[in-house]
């Protein structure tokens, strides 16, 4: 059994099918890309890995648990976590709020705590706040942690995504387009990260991204999906050699003329 | 830090017992005193009203479930014979789970769906009310509340609650008690989460927050106070109608968003404020009952322009352009020194 499965999975909206009998899998420790033209569903896979969006049909069995109709947030406790295309942030918190906001699952908070904070409450509060630090060490906003997260430049404002979804202490991590617009300077950085999170602590990513410089530095098996299907599956180089693949992107050369 | 925090613990003790003596300083006079119970209560009803727009939606029906509380208090101690007390706490409770019933498909919905779904709700109760005669008295009304049961409290002795002066010691201690509940749970993690729903809530989700489950808790908290304002008022009123116009209509909903907004609804002492300066104001305009509708409108739209925050944020207001006026000084003290120089040899 696979670390992610995804069987035959469809998702219409209305009368179109945007997801049409997917079949996937990934195995723990991988970075697995997912990739495609515009509107070939790549997100809407995502989202219902992530549970933003339930599918028509098909199961989605994640470390053997069949997670096809969970909320979104019981998908987090069992720990799955997104980041996602828009950068979602908290906009009325600062830089370091929102990343207590993501550390929910481990804030630990009791009722009580609403009239009177023991010492030992006041204790795990600090301990959460450490953590909440470390985490923004690590994607390198240590000292932004005091401003408005939305006045950060979009390449910080990803890094901070980023460090809010490892909050959860994620097993899985779901990105969607984690390297569009930024920089060069800043996807080397964000590769570098997620790669470094996989090393360190073993997290399995699947990433859709139309970067295909990042996906082939990245990912060791991608996905190709058009029109909502399954069009092939590889390592990325197989992939973006295939003629099939370069038609789907850039059109038969046929069309051209 | 623990100075500022002394400075405001002692004002606060200092208006607790200001509150408390406020009877024996207005030496008993009766009309003072129930207008400020009645605004007492409803400042509980404003904030359960803004406990909900912490998460940034509209409750329209806040009223309905203060009408929940006044006629489920009259009746339990009327038809059940419960103690007052008792009975302000069930029905507290009774309006937080009827809130936690209809919050999972209300709070679905977010926005002006919420408020017409709130507002058709509040609707709904008043015209049960209204019209089941046996229960509640109809269109007639339900009459002869008894006072709230007497107390027998140590140097003091027997306190009669049949008059709104002492009444109102009863108003004031449960508002403030509310009220501090709702202070605390404003500054605790549970309005952290709040506000992250409020924020973003599909990233709340993701995070792991049930994000429904603490919408109805939000929700059921607001009603519980709400409910628990109906029965201070049904004690306070000790007759009750349901019909468009009394307290129980739309016009009052209207009226206590409009507290909210006039008092600004960032600050906790918003709803506070805009309360008693509107109830207030509607007192003193007594004379011109017909326009008080007009005068009160006219004040909330002139609050809007002038002060979006609301008088509650009128310091920071003032403060933020005193600030502003402080930085271009400079510039408008040499524009005065040419002036005179100009002006000089002519």
């Amino acid at each position: 059994m696979a670390f992610l499965e995804i069987h035959n999975l469809d998702k219409y909206f209305g009368g179109l099918a945007a997801v049409n009998n997917l079949d996937m899998n990934v195995e723990q420790g991988e970075i697995a890309g997912l990739i495609g033209p515009n509107g070939a569903g790549k997100s809407t896979v995502l989202n219902m890995v992530g549970g933003t969006l339930l599918p028509t049909k098909g199961a989605i069995f994640f470390q053997g648990e069949n997670i096809t109709n969970y909320p979104a947030y019981r998908r987090a406790r069992l720990g799955i976590a997104r980041v996602f295309q828009r950068n979602a942030l908290f906009r009325s918190m600062t830089t370091i709020e929102n990343v207590l906001a993501a550390s929910y699952l481990h804030s630990n908070k009791r009722f009580t705590e609403i009239f009177l904070k023991s010492a030992a409450d006041l204790k795990r509060e600090k301990t959460l706040y450490d953590r909440a630090m470390e985490l923004l060490s690590f994607v390198g906003l240590q000292k932004q942690a005091n401003e408005m997260a939305t006045s950060l430049p979009h390449g910080n404002q990803r890094a901070l995504c980023v460090a809010m979804a490892l909050a959860s202490e994620p097993k899985l991590l779901l990105l969607d387009e984690p390297v569009t617009g930024m920089n060069a300077e800043e996807i080397a950085a964000m590769m570098g990260m997620i790669k470094s999170l996989r090393d360190s602590k073993g997290i399995t990513s699947i990433v859709v991204e139309h970067n295909m410089r990042a996906v082939l530095g990245l990912c060791e098996h991608t996905v190709v999906l058009n029109y909502g299907k399954k069009m092939m599956e590889g390592t990325p180089r197989e992939c973006v050699d295939d003629p099939r693949v370069i038609e789907a992107y850039l059109g038969a050369e046929t069309d051209v003329i | 830090m623990i100075r500022n925090k002394i400075a405001k613990l002692s004002g606060l003790a200092a208006i607790v017992v200001l509150l408390l003596f406020l009877p024996t300083m207005l030496s008993g006079n009766q009309y003072l005193v129930s207008v400020l119970s009645l605004a007492a209560i409803n400042i509980l009803l404003v904030a359960s009203l803004r406990n909900v727009f912490l998460m940034d939606q509209i409750s329209l029906g806040q009223v309905g479930f203060s009408l929940i509380g006044s006629y489920g208090g009259a009746l339990l101690v009327m038809k059940a014979g419960l103690n007052f007390w008792a009975a302000l706490v069930l029905c507290g409770l009774l309006s937080a789970v009827v809130a936690l019933l209809l919050g999972y498909p209300f709070l679905k919905v977010r926005g002006i769906y919420f408020a017409i779904l709130t507002l058709m709700t509040a609707e709904a109760f008043r015209l049960v009310a209204y019209y089941w005669r046996e229960l509640t008295g109809g269109t007639l009304g339900l009459v002869n509340i008894p006072p709230a049961s007497p107390m027998t409290l140590p140097f003091i002795g027997t306190i009669k609650f049949d008059i709104v002066t002492n009444y109102y010691y009863i108003v004031i201690i449960v508002v403030l008690i509310c009220l501090f509940i709702l202070y605390l749970l404003e500054r605790s993690h549970v309005n952290f989460r709040w506000r992250a729903i409020k924020d973003a809530d599909e990233l709340a989700l993701s995070v792991g927050i049930n994000v429904i489950w603490y919408k109805m808790m939000n929700f059921a908290i607001a009603c519980f106070f709400a409910g628990i304002s109906g029965v201070l008022f049904a004690f306070f009123q000790r007759n009750l109608s349901a019909d468009g116009g009394s307290r129980f209509g739309i016009t009052m909903s209207i009226y206590l968003l409009v507290y909210m907004v006039v008092g600004g609804h960032k600050h906790f002492t918003g709803p506070i404020i805009g309360t008693l300066v509107l109830t207030i104001i509607s007192e003193l305009i007594r004379p011109m009952q017909n326009y008080k509708d007009m005068v009160i409108g006219l004040i909330a739209i002139l609050v809007m322009i002038f002060m979006p925050n609301g008088l509650s944020g009128l310091p920071s207001q003032i403060r933020d352009w005193w600030q502003q006026r402080r930085s271009l000084r400079p510039t408008s003290e040499i524009a005065q020194g040419s002036d005179k120089e100009t002006v000089g040899p002519s």
